[in-house]
């Protein structure tokens, strides 16, 4: 069966920035197959790449801040070879895959999903908007992982 | 007087530049290491509950919020006049290695390993992280592990890789798992091999650098760091010792909360960075250097097998004491060595899955100093508290604070060296950066300023007239 990855990144006490952490925490919910591993984490790091050159299917999930708050986007993402300097603290979803390619010669298929936030003060809540997108992006990602896996929970 | 700029200093922690002073001849005659950023966690502190200290002040640094967590909850138990439960000691031990391992990795082989398997004068362009990828990725592969390892077990005791709250005044929150204990113990065999391949790739290659190795910061001066009875390297407990070039004690047995008689600290109009010197010596004959290479001169073994091995070789550079700034990082591969080695035999305690991990009390005193060894060298964390426990003051003592002297000192001589004429070569340019880059500066964690650094080297005549500029974004 596929290895799948999913990542939701982002800080989880800046509002709407913590999206990516609660899509992963409600995907959970229905997924429980061995094959598909979570993690959250505040930023993309170097360290990573290892983990997304073992997955099949990698989905990133994130917040952003471009359009009308709530609004969905989903992109495949290719691998990316940055300058050296934005590999040493974080990276984005193209960097974590150009890094995989490079050191490991595995590229994934990958998916980025993102809404668009619209408060990233202090606070742990999404905006009213964005948790309105979360059912979809999950359903979302319930859907890719299915044709993947055939199954969200071992029988 | 041409002055030469170089902005930003790159591959640093921190925003500064450097200014290299040329004489009527074309000689440099003086160099200045500015640093460019504030930060003030001295300041936004005061006023705040003591007992959030540790978790505030690790957000200091992201690279070693460990060791602010470790110097600001040491600085809390003395407020509290606790003696923390051993196991926890143990815990906050590991944690602290830990964080040795990932930093190292990262100064190694993220920053410094670019110009040391490329080459001083190789395109900038391909002097990167990426250019080792490409020419040994195998090495890049190493230095991803070796830094995971150590943010996994950050992780896996603190609940987060990046400023983790585990480390609390009185001990630590939490006692470990069976479970996470297994799981570093199952991924410590790797990162043992990798430190020793390293260690011995490195070894390979110092042939090469001995224009280098003369002229990085290669001069007698005073060290600084802790010191324990056994006489091994001591980074979480001891009292500190300063020693002078030739390896003799001229001060020991300083208690961190003394540090004030020993340590003075000059302020520069050019820098936000503080330079600290030793007292009895005045300001600027008391300069001193601290980090691993002060560590190595002031142990007589280590402390695990490995690594004494290794340092009984390093020992054979030079008869007391290492002098040069360029074998800092042959002392930060030992350290991470020993760090590792260090991280097996306390897991493997009896005590360390104990229960009882934190001692309980409200303050009992005003003030409070805690200290330890982080990665870049002795840390002081100073409180002082009002009746409330609501912190009135506080000060921090910082590793590259302690080195911004001997910075000073190394980018002047490196400049001498390969610095020549009006015009500035990348080659060159790239040296003065180096010889920074070997002390491992953390600017975000000395001048509690964000961001990353930015350099610029500008070279001046006698008449403060600007000669040539590099700039670099």
């Amino acid at each position: 069966m596929a290895k799948i990855l999913v990542i939701g990144y982002g800080n989880p006490l800046r509002g709407d920035d913590s999206f990516g952490h609660r899509a992963v925490q409600k995907l959970r919910e229905y997924v429980t197959l061995r094959e598909v591993e979570f993690v959250e984490c505040q930023q993309l790091m170097p360290e990573q790449a290892e983990a997304v050159s073992k997955a099949e299917l990698v989905l990133f999930v994130d917040a952003d801040m471009d359009g009308v708050a709530g609004t969905v986007h989903s992109r495949r993402i290719l691998p990316e070879i940055r300058k050296s300097d934005a590999l040493v603290h974080h990276l984005d979803p193209g960097a974590l895959l150009g890094l995989s390619k490079a050191l490991y010669k595995r590229t994934p298929e990958s998916m980025l999903m993102t809404v668009t936030g619209e408060c990233f003060g202090y606070g742990a809540q999404l905006s009213t908007e964005v948790a309105k997108a979360l059912p979809g992006v999950v359903q979302h990602m319930k859907e890719m992982i299915m044709e993947k896996c055939g199954e969200l929970t071992h029988a | 007087m041409p002055k030469l700029t170089i902005e930003p200093v790159t591959r640093i922690e921190g925003h500064a530049k450097i200014t290299l002073i040329q004489d009527e001849h074309g000689e440099v005659s003086d160099a200045h290491f500015h640093v460019t950023q504030v930060r003030g966690f001295e300041k936004i502190c005061e006023g705040r509950p003591f007992t959030e200290m540790p978790a505030l002040m690790a957000r200091i640094c992201g690279i070693c919020p460990v060791s602010h967590l470790i110097a600001s909850a040491k600085a809390c138990d003395a407020l509290l006049a606790v003696r923390i439960p051993e196991a926890a000691e143990k815990l906050r031990r590991i944690m602290h290695l830990a964080q040795f391992v990932q930093s190292h990795a990262l100064s190694f082989f993220h920053l410094s390993s670019p110009d040391l398997l490329l080459g001083m004068d190789a395109d900038p362009a391909k002097r990167n992280i990426l250019g080792v990828l490409a020419a040994n990725p195998a090495m890049a592969r190493d230095g991803i592990r070796l830094r995971k390892f150590g943010q996994e077990i950050i992780e896996l005791l603190g609940g987060k890789r990046i400023h983790p709250g585990w480390i609390v005044p009185g001990g630590v929150s939490e006692p470990l798992t069976v479970e996470r204990r297994d799981k570093i113990l199952l991924d410590l065999p790797e990162a043992k091999e990798i430190a020793q391949r390293t260690l011995k790739w490195f070894k390979g290659t110092m042939e090469k650098y001995r224009p280098e190795i003369r002229t990085f910061a290669n001069f007698p001066s005073l060290f600084m760091a802790l010191a324990n009875p056994q006489g091994a390297l001591a980074l979480y407990k001891g009292w500190m010792r300063f020693i002078d070039a030739d390896g003799n004690i001229v001060a020991d047995h300083i208690d961190g909360s003394d540090y004030m008689h020993y340590i003075g600290e000059a302020v520069q109009p050019d820098s936000y960075l503080k330079s600290t010197y030793f007292k009895p010596m005045g300001y600027p004959e008391g300069m001193y250097r601290v980090g691993p290479l002060a560590r190595l001169n002031m142990c007589k073994h280590v402390g695990t097998p490995l690594a004494d091995e290794e340092f009984a070789e390093y020992r054979e550079l030079q008869r007391n004491t290492v002098w040069s700034s360029f074998y800092y990082h042959y002392a930060r591969l030992i350290e991470l060595l020993f760090a590792v080695e260090r991280i097996e035999l306390l897991l493997n305690d009896s005590e360390i899955l104990s229960k009882h991990v934190r001692a309980f009390a409200g303050p009992n005193n005003f003030e409070g100093v805690g200290g330890a060894e982080a990665p870049r060298g002795t840390l002081l964390h100073h409180y002082k508290i009002d009746e409330n426990g609501l912190i009135t003051s506080a000060n921090l003592v910082i590793a590259t604070g302690h080195n911004n002297m001997a910075i000073n000192k190394g980018v002047l001589q490196v400049a001498k060296h390969f610095v020549k004429g009006t015009k500035i070569e990348e080659g060159m340019l790239n040296r003065v950066e180096a010889v920074v880059r070997a002390f491992d500066p953390c600017l975000s964690c000395s001048t509690h300023a964000a961001g990353q650094m930015a350099l610029q080297i500008e070279l001046v005549n006698r008449d403060g007239e600007l000669i040539d500029r590099i700039r670099r974004n």
